[in-house]
């Protein structure tokens, strides 16, 4: 993973006597595809909205691409798309991204007509923005971020609202986006589901105070709690997990399930000492909490 | 500058009908002939400043409609999150505005007047309207800029409507339509308004009588019309980034 491109450190946004954002700190890498996730009303919001330039933190500092100077020149090469995409309803897409290409000054009028097609609106026509449902709607919003070609898009909740269909579009979108383009990601969103196959990194929050930064490969580790297994014979194989293995920290159900809460990176260790001891293994996995059920822990009880 | 020029010409001009357009071309020479209406067969600076505070503050109502339908569907706000200098922000609507409207209303209204009269106080009158005409649509695009809301539109109109009406207790309590004394206290106050300078003209003051006055209100409001609108960005006031809800 490259240099930061987005830092944001002990970031606090108060609202008269309301707190919202508390000590908020992020790194964004370059090329990654961070998850911005929280339970509704967490702060989510807020922090694109310092980030878009729209509000400003009441302390902690924000840098772009490692610089506290110029953040509003290094915006340039963001696009921001916060909640509901901002479009003009009486404009079609073909004209909204088109006043977007002159607002930015982008000299390419047949990135248009390319954005449509990566978004699938080509055949939109002369249809008004606001007679569009609300996934095409996003799919527009998106096209306009892109426009420019920008370096980081940062979306807010921009799966909120769509069907499964129209998260799946979004979610390929990004993963194209990333993975052709090398464009930095920053996306948020009250459900991890949502994210977990898409992100590379994930900062959880919740109250507007960080929980836990962690990559995806991490997130899936700490999913992964026990080790489950089962043989012909339970008293033998906890003798061997015992003597052979030095494990201690094991239960046994009445099904006759072993679960291994230790030495969870050695499943191939475990399973070759049981079978070198005679023993027929009938049932070996790793398995542990769900992402969700994980992500539930952390921001303290169900969805909001 | 020149991409913001280009791109508020489109957005204003996009999504509307060729009913859209016969409308607005017959509230303009409505509004036009309106102005002249007191005396259409031969118009004067004094028939044009008599209903001037009220038209303009209409027309002026233009640039606050459009200016408050971008902030009305966020659009605006990509201005701000691409992180644009806020003085382009503000010159790029007056230069949009400014010609177009002098183009559509003053311009035909000035005409009409010069074409009966063309001497050197109506030259000077025009010139103190058309500066009375810029202090309206400095008003109502640095309010709109600072409210962001689709009311900013309409609160010139209303200042204006009470600068009329406190225009005329100013001149009552002179006990004399033609001038205003300047040591009246509050009243004195009212003399600096656009509505007070246009009943002075339409009353028959010579133009040159006011000029210093309207020439410094104008600088004074311009200045802070143009102050609010850039303090209102920077310190980033009544920014609406989700529908129904403000920051």
């Amino acid at each position: 993973m490259g240099s930061s491109v987005i830092t944001m450190t002990n970031i606090t946004k108060r609202f008269k006597k309301a707190e919202v954002v508390k000590d908020f700190s992020l790194d964004v890498k370059k090329g990654s595809i961070t998850g911005l996730i929280g339970p509704n009303g967490a702060g989510k919001t807020t922090i694109i909205k310092i980030l878009a330039g729209l509000i400003y933190q009441t302390s902690g500092t924000i840098q772009f691409y490692e610089s506290c100077d110029d953040l509003d020149v290094n915006r340039r090469r963001m696009s921001f798309m916060i909640e509901t995409p901002i479009v003009d309803y009486n404009m079609t897409a073909y004209e909204n991204l088109n006043y977007i290409r002159y607002i930015r000054g982008y000299p390419d009028k047949n990135r248009i007509d390319e954005l449509l097609d990566i978004v699938e609106l080509t055949d939109t026509g002369k249809k008004k923005a606001g007679n569009f449902s609300l996934g095409m709607r996003q799919r527009l919003g998106i096209a306009m971020a892109l426009l420019s070609k920008p370096e980081v898009f940062v979306l807010d909740e921009p799966v909120n609202g769509l069907d499964p269909e129209g998260i799946v579009d979004v979610r390929r979108i990004l993963q194209r986006l990333s993975d052709e383009q090398g464009v930095t990601i920053l996306i948020s969103s009250h459900l991890l589901s949502e994210l977990a196959e898409l992100c590379t990194d994930f900062s959880i929050i919740r109250k507007g105070e960080l929980v836990e930064n962690l990559s995806h490969e991490e997130l899936q580790s700490k999913c992964r709690n026990h080790i489950v297994l089962k043989t012909n014979n339970i008293e033998r194989t906890a003798a061997v997990l015992e003597e052979k293995l030095s494990i201690g920290n094991y239960k046994a159900s009445n099904s006759g399930d072993i679960m291994i809460y230790e030495q969870l990176d050695n499943i191939e260790t475990i399973s070759k000492t049981i079978t070198d001891n005679g023993l027929i293994i009938t049932k070996l996995y790793e398995a542990g909490q769900s992402l969700e059920e994980y992500y539930l822990e952390k921001v303290g009880g169900s969805h909001d | 500058m020149i991409n913001y020029i280009k791109a508020e010409l489109y957005r204003i001009t996009r999504g509307k009908t060729a009913i859209n357009w016969v409308v607005y071309i017959f509230i303009d020479l409505l509004l036009i002939i309106t102005t002249l209406i007191n005396n259409l067969r031969a118009p004067t600076y004094q028939t044009v400043a008599a209903s001037f505070p009220i038209m303009s503050a209409i027309i002026a109502m233009v640039p606050g409609a459009m200016i408050a339908k971008h902030y009305g569907n966020r659009t605006a706000y990509y201005e701000i999150m691409i992180g644009t200098n806020i003085h382009k922000l503000i010159c790029y609507r007056l230069i949009v505005y400014i010609p177009i409207l002098t183009a559509v209303y003053f311009i035909p209204v000035s005409v009409a007047v010069l074409l009966f009269d063309h001497s050197i106080s109506t030259f000077i009158a025009i010139g103190l309207l058309y500066l009375i005409f810029l202090k309206m649509l400095f008003l109502v695009i640095g309010i709109t800029m600072m409210l962001k809301t689709q009311e900013g539109a309409i609160v010139p109109y209303f200042i204006m409507m009470i600068e009329s009406m406190l225009a005329v207790l100013a001149l009552n309590s002179n006990n004399d339509g033609l001038r205003i004394a300047m040591t009246d206290g509050i009243a004195s106050v009212f003399g600096w308004f656009s509505a007070t300078e246009c009943t002075l003209i339409s009353n028959g003051i010579s133009p040159e009588a006011v000029s210093i006055k309207i020439i410094i209100s104008f600088i004074a409001e311009a200045a802070l019309m143009y102050g609010f609108a850039y303090l209102s960005y920077k310190r980033k006031w009544n920014i609406r980034t989700t529908i129904g809800a403000r920051v």
